[in-house]
């Protein structure tokens, strides 16, 4: 899995500003907007979309970490955005915590295997003691693009 | 435990096979002498050929001493005398079944009390709930609820475009903090595993699994399993179980229409449910049925009395738009053969009713049980005993018998999906699968 490949740097928000679950993701769905990524009528949807996912229960798995996603036909590609918040988001997770990094992933239907790979290396790593720590003390966009690379060199 | 069994059918057979393969004291009564004979090298039973309803045939059997009697001859009176009889020389429990709605209708449980009768089973009823508790989980080929409806039981056909296709066990289990389930056993045409880590989940694999209720929606969503809503169903075979299936799917709010080849079931139908629409044909008429809306039907059930008529009308009816089918299949050989045809879910009226009975023949130590169509496996919801060299251990370090895995424990109001760092505590419940050959060693492992 070349995660680090998948994930570009202008797609990281490390300075979220929202507080709860809703805001974040349209905060990080702006920026892939801003970056080309999608239209603006495919950002709107794949947000209902993540939210009707959300629905159906929590992605906030705990540790910190959330991983909203879901599949929509409008993309080529499967697209991965990470997001950031200092003072952490509430997002209804697992464990109850407040949620600081944020791996949003988005499938066209077509990718189907990359998407259950991405989703079980995400949860993996994020569950993992020491990355967990690595992504938690993240702060710059700079530092989780390394991260991402020491870990599969580590691999 | 000392039971006796009268008939041996296809359901006393069936019984006496697998009780007398766990152990217990088994013995049969049948009447016909060359079936009798049959039994005899067939099973690990003592065989008495007479009928249940003589005094000389109980004698044979010893019946003072019987813990169990089960009445499964072809006839519902012999049932009922031999039951009686059973009853009155002291046999703890006794079962019978009736095909009659008469007898079973719905004043059932006080007739069957005023007989002594512990047990009264009725296979069209049973085989009715079952289509219905099936058809209400789409797409699946086979589920139960244990823990009060808190953890389900569901097997799905895994489809070559599905995301599990190709994954192993331990990859899904990188999941788990997201999604939540404990894989059970894989199906495949002739070996049914329960899978360990390196094991691949292929596509055409019947998947069972085990989860929360309230985490299924997500589940199926990642799956994608169910992507649609059931709401209209044809019922072709408007007998005794079209009848009652139809009753059952009615009081779900589901649209139903019926098709029945004889023009005076149609008139009884008409008359006796009005909300229905019954239509006079044949399953194979295959231009009338889409003019009755095949195509946009969400189940097509074929509950006719002849098993090769509901297969090739299901697999007709999926050819022609149907989106699920399911089959009432009698024949033990053909239960096994239909999913590699295509039809979507089997229902046996044989193991239907068998399961039905063992379930009741282990109430008390086993609170819940489930018996899985294709493979004969069953699902058991049980209480651990109080002290146990299996509690406090990790699941990881607890040997449990090859063949059989814990799904789900229930904790009070908690219900852990585990993983092998869950540890069983004094006072759980675990839902455990168990193929039929680990069924006694997991009885004795929990005891």
């Amino acid at each position: 899995m070349h995660f680090s490949k998948l994930v570009k740097k202008k797609n990281i928000v490390a300075d979220l500003q929202g507080t709860e679950r809703e805001g974040v993701l349209r905060e990080m769905l702006a920026r892939l907007r801003e970056n080309g990524e999608m239209s603006e009528k495919d950002a709107d949807q794949i947000f209902s979309g993540l939210m009707a996912r959300e629905r159906l229960g929590t992605t906030g798995i705990g540790r910190g970490i959330a991983i909203p996603h879901v599949r929509f036909d409008g993309l080529k590609d499967l697209l991965v955005a990470v997001g950031r918040s200092g003072p952490g988001v509430d997002y209804a997770a697992v464990d109850g915590g407040k949620v600081k990094v944020v791996f949003l992933v988005v499938t066209p239907a077509a990718k189907q295997d990359d998407y259950l790979a991405v989703l079980r290396y995400v949860s993996s790593i994020a569950r993992d003691d020491y990355n967990n720590k690595l992504l938690m003390g993240a702060q710059t966009a700079k530092d989780f693009v390394e991260i991402f690379q020491d870990i599969e060199e580590n691999d | 435990m000392k039971v006796v069994i009268v008939g041996a059918g296809q359901v006393g057979f069936h019984i006496a096979e697998r009780l007398s393969r766990e152990g217990h004291d088994v013995s049969l009564i049948e009447r016909d002498p060359e079936k009798a004979t049959l039994m005899a090298s067939q099973l690990n039973a003592l065989v008495v050929q007479g009928t249940g309803a003589s005094a000389e045939s109980l004698d044979q059997v010893r019946i003072a001493n019987t813990d169990l009697f089960i009445a499964v001859t072809d006839q519902d009176e012999v049932n009922l005398i031999s039951c009686m009889l059973a009853k009155g020389e002291g046999v703890k429990r006794v079962i019978s079944r009736i095909r009659n709605v008469e007898y079973a209708g719905r004043d059932w449980r006080d007739n069957a009390k005023k007989l002594g009768i512990d047990l009264l089973i009725n296979p069209q009823r049973v085989v009715a709930e079952e289509i219905c508790e099936v058809i209400s989980y789409p797409a699946a080929a086979d589920v139960a609820e244990f823990a009060n409806g808190r953890v389900v039981f569901l097997g799905y056909k895994v489809p070559p475009d599905n995301p599990l296709a190709g994954i192993t066990l331990r990859e899904l289990g990188d999941l788990r903090g997201m999604y939540r389930l404990v894989v059970a056993a894989l199906s495949r045409p002739n070996e049914t595993i329960v899978p360990r880590g390196d094991d691949k989940i292929m596509p055409g694999d019947i998947v069972y699994f085990l989860c929360r209720k309230e985490d299924l929606a997500a589940i199926n969503y990642l799956f994608g399993f169910e992507k649609r809503q059931t709401r209209t169903v044809m019922v072709l075979g408007g007998g005794r179980i079209g009848e009652a299936v139809t009753r059952e799917l009615l009081a779900r709010r589901l649209r139903v229409k019926v098709v029945e080849r004889s023009a005076e079931r149609c008139r009884y139908l008409a008359e006796h449910l009005p909300e229905v629409p019954v239509i006079h044909a044949e399953g194979t008429e295959i231009e009338v049925l889409k003019q009755e809306g095949l195509a946009e039907t969400d189940v097509f059930v074929a509950v006719t009395d002849g098993d090769e008529q509901n297969i090739l009308c299901s697999l007709l009816a999926r050819n022609h738009g149907a989106k699920r089918v399911i089959a009432l299949v009698s024949r033990p050989e053909y239960v096994s053969l239909a999913p590699g045809l295509g039809v979507d879910a089997c229902i046996s009226p044989r193991l239907a009713t068998a399961a039905a009975i063992l379930r009741f023949v282990r109430r008390g130590e086993v609170l819940s049980m489930a018996m899985v169509e294709e493979c004969e496996a069953e699902v058991m919801e049980i209480n651990l005993p109080a002290r146990s060299s299996i509690l406090g251990e990790p699941l990881r370090s607890v040997d449990m018998p090859r063949g059989s895995i814990i799904g789900a424990i229930v904790r009070g109001d908690e219900v852990i999906i585990p993983g092998g760092n869950d540890v069983l505590e004094a006072g759980d419940r675990a839902v455990v699968f168990t193929l039929p050959e680990a069924v006694t060693r997991v009885e004795k492992f929990f005891s």
